[in-house]
């Protein structure tokens, strides 16, 4: 694998543990001033735009105890030396005692019964590498392919 | 920290590929050589350090009629001298064990694993501590 190759394979596991990790550092590091990410769930369209936006998608995500990112098939194409394009399939686990888009309510305790909102999520991502040669995400957008609720124990 | 060399990264990647293929096969021996000789695993409820404790991994999974370790998310990052790395890796670790009335049962346990990698003397990146969480169970 060449290094474009790895560091553009890399910005989508960089992104879910940067999400998952709560860590806004990290998470904007990985885009520039003016990236984007674009959320589709049903007809519900939300933008997370430059940094502000993306402190907005952290604190969407907060309100869950626990969520894993799980990045599964993925593929980039480089478009030119500059520029890249990313398909990344990802299963959204949000685990917690309340719905998707619901209130936020009390954590959960040690052994207790949760609900795990798992979106079943495709990434569309444009990359775009920066003057100091690094590659970010200029461009995501986030489509819901399926969705389920599936009722687990936290530990 | 950061991103690994492009070699780096497949070697590390193909460390926690060989470590998830070992437990599934029960190969100790494959198991084993994941780790630095004096390397560490945390599960939370406790610790085994060396490899003759180590081997308890095995005999943990062992009552389980079939194992599936799979590898999701992960990102390794490279120390300053790159001597270490470290790195974080999700897997969804499947069971199947018999119930009393000999029906099978699926267990799934959503696992992160924190690990810090050391390369040896031969130059291969071994496992110095894993950390693991299992986060949820169904």
């Amino acid at each position: 694998m060449t290094r474009d190759q790895t560091e553009l394979l890399r910005l989508a596991h960089a992104y879910a543990v940067a999400v998952d990790r709560r860590d806004l550092g990290a998470l904007r590091a990985l885009f520039p001033p003016d990236g984007a990410v674009t959320s589709r769930i049903g007809d519900r369209v939300e933008r997370y735009a430059g940094h502000g936006g993306l402190a907005d998608l952290l604190a969407a995500v907060a309100r869950f105890d626990v969520t894993v990112h799980d990045v599964g098939t993925q593929r980039v194409t480089l478009v030119d030396a500059d520029r890249a394009h990313g398909e990344v399939l990802c299963a959204a686990h949000h685990v917690g005692r309340r719905a998707v888009g619901g209130a936020a309510g009390s954590g959960a305790a040690a052994g207790d019964r949760a609900t795990d909102e798992v979106l079943h999520l495709r990434y569309d991502d444009d990359y775009r590498r920066g003057g100091d040669g690094r590659w970010r995400i200029a461009a995501r957008e986030l489509r819901v392919v399926a969705h389920e609720r599936r009722e687990v124990t936290v530990a | 920290m950061s991103a690994p060399s492009p070699a780096d990264q497949l070697a590390l990647d193909a460390l926690v590929s060989a470590y998830a293929l070992a437990v599934d096969a029960l190969d100790e021996a494959a198991l084993l050589d994941c780790f630095e000789p004096g390397a560490e695993l945390d599960f939370g409820g406790g610790a085994w350090r060396g490899r003759e404790q180590l081997r308890g991994i095995v005999a943990a999974v062992a009552d389980a009629e079939r194992r599936f370790h799979q590898l999701g998310t992960r990102l390794f990052e490279a120390g300053a001298d790159g001597a270490e790395a470290t790195g974080v890796v999700y897997c969804t670790a499947l069971a199947v064990r018999r119930d009393d009335d000999g029906r099978p049962r699926l267990q799934r346990f959503a696992v992160r694993y924190d690990d810090v990698y050391a390369r040896g003397a031969d130059s291969r990146f071994r496992i110095r501590r894993r950390a693991l969480t299992t986060l949820w169970s169904e």
